[in-house]
């Protein structure tokens, strides 16, 4: 339908808008740079009891190597409004990830939202954060615990994946002691590999990745999950203590 | 332009055809049998049927064509070329580095081409697209997907049949290019798609049978297509791979082969 002008909105799992349609996004969207937008939902293990079958890790990395193709992955309901609105009106193929759990609001109305631009939330100089999706509100939370004991860090919420926003990476790591990567997807191709592949050609700084390590799901309750692959805000908070 | 001489017709798919062996012999690759084998079809659907203007080749109100099975991009090429939607001469760079003329065709690259293919069973769920598209904005274009019979193993083949259906795409014409032929041998061996007709009725669409190298019968079965009404339609056109090249005719071993030198010049004799 994008051939005859239409701007398709297509939508299930991530795990089958992703792994299973790979070859039809390659070659029939990001090939012919159609103007097709995937807003694909229950990523990463926060799917929950479902199990590691309609747990998607990957997708990040697949969509991420396409050329043609933006991908975001939005943290909460206002930039999520934002993200729908503002892909219909860039002309391109998107793969937009969202997650099943119900996550906090994280913003108000007059935050402002650019394809491409990572939001930095406070200026400490102890470390950066940069997550994505549902690991953003848990990256406030440690944010705001560790001020508590005298630790100041910064979070980036980094909604685009792909443009990464290059100069808040750079200027974070120049700024920062420590730079911390945390998604809830495979440390492989995601955000966290995303982030070194800017730093190492140029600013090479020590990354540590936070998300799930080379194995699959499994199931449980979203709010377990995050602790079982440690990603909530009490290991953020233990490493950026360094424990 | 419209040619209804059935002779005229016949006439241009054999330069058709030695479009097609210009352009394997030259890029010494490509897929010279199942590019043969539908040299028919398309001249007729861009020479007789289509509503599509080399002039203007992204003009909104247009028929659409897709090429499923994209490997036969030689025969659509030579198509596009010969009905001026670029340069005869250019068949000659096919797969060449600096040419526009991919292995597998580009919309992006070569005026005429409506959608990039190459990975097979695909075409159809495009087709889809487009002629719903149509409905939609209440165009009234027709849109028409060849696909291989080797294709239709694939399972998207099958997906995609049943929204055709479901949808009612009676502005779609499927073709299956009926060589029963694949790269791995005969097509009811490797693994058998028959009955086409009782399979394609049961998801919905009206089928019709023709032998897919008369003209003639070509043209009826486009014409009775357009006439159908609520649901899409098959053409299910039985071919012969390699068609009108004697050695490359029903020889699995000419799906993806250059000819050499002394082939190319017989393969031209035999044309003329």
């Amino acid at each position: 339908m994008a051939t005859c002008g239409q701007i398709p909105f297509a939508s299930t799992f991530a795990m089958f808008a992703t792994g299973r349609a790979y070859d039809q996004i390659r070659n029939s969207i990001c090939y012919p740079n159609l103007n097709v937008k995937i807003c694909a939902t229950h990523a990463g293990v926060t799917v929950g009891e479902d199990g590691a079958t309609h747990q998607m890790l990957e997708d990040i990395n697949m969509m991420r190597a396409l050329p043609n193709m933006t991908v975001m992955c939005t943290s909460d309901d206002l930039q999520t409004r934002w993200a729908v609105k503002e892909i219909a009106k860039y002309n391109g193929p998107v793969y937009l990830r969202l997650c099943r759990l119900a996550t906090p609001v994280i913003y108000d109305e007059n935050q402002k939202f650019e394809i491409g631009k990572g939001i930095q939330i406070g200026n400490g100089i102890d470390a950066t954060v940069i997550a994505m999706g549902v690991t953003v509100s848990e990256a406030i939370k440690a944010k705001e615990e560790l001020e508590k004991q005298g630790i100041n860090i910064r979070v980036i919420d980094m909604h685009t994946i792909k443009p990464i926003d290059k100069y808040l990476i750079i200027k974070s790591a120049k700024e920062t002691k420590k730079i911390i990567t945390i998604e809830d997807h495979s440390i492989i191709g995601g955000l966290g590999t995303a982030v070194c592949e800017v730093l190492s050609g140029n600013y090479p700084t020590k990354v540590i990745r936070m998300g799930v390590k080379d194995t699959f799901g499994k199931s449980g309750k979203a709010e377990e999950l995050l602790k079982y692959f440690k990603l909530t805000s009490n290991d953020i908070i233990d490493v950026c203590k360094g424990v | 332009m419209k040619i209804t001489d059935v002779k005229e017709l016949e006439k241009i798919a054999k330069q058709v055809r030695v479009g097609i062996i210009e352009q394997v012999y030259n890029g010494k690759s490509g897929h010279p049998g199942g590019s043969l084998s539908c040299a028919d079809i398309l001249t007729v659907l861009y020479f007789n049927q289509m509503n599509i203007n080399p002039e203007n080749p992204k003009a909104e109100a247009r028929d659409k064509f897709v090429l499923s099975k994209g490997h036969a991009s030689p025969a659509l090429y030579s198509t596009l070329a010969h009905r001026g939607f670029f340069d005869v001469e250019e068949l000659k760079t096919f797969r060449n580095i600096e040419s526009k003329l991919q292995g597998h065709p580009d919309m992006n690259k070569v005026p005429g081409v409506d959608m990039t293919t190459g990975s097979l069973g695909q075409g159809l769920s495009v087709a889809n697209g487009m002629a719903l598209s149509s409905k939609l904005n209440s165009e009234g274009l027709r849109v028409y997907c060849l696909v291989g019979d080797g294709e239709i193993q694939e399972g998207q083949i099958w997906e995609a049949a049943m929204s055709s259906a479901h949808y009612k795409l009676d502005n779609l014409c499927l073709i299956v290019d009926n060589n029963n032929l694949q790269i791995d041998g005969e097509v009811d061996k490797v693994k058998n798609i028959y009955p086409l007709d009782d399979k394609f009725r049961s998801f919905g669409f009206e089928v019709i049978k023709i032998d897919g190298h008369n003209i003639s019968q070509i043209i009826e079965s486009f014409e009775k297509a357009k006439k159908t009404k609520e649901k899409p339609t098959v053409i299910i056109a039985n071919t012969i791979k390699g068609k009108g090249v004697s050695f490359m005719e029903n020889q699995a071993e000419w799906h993806g082969k250059a000819p050499n030198d002394e082939q190319y010049k017989q393969a031209l004799e035999e044309l003329k």
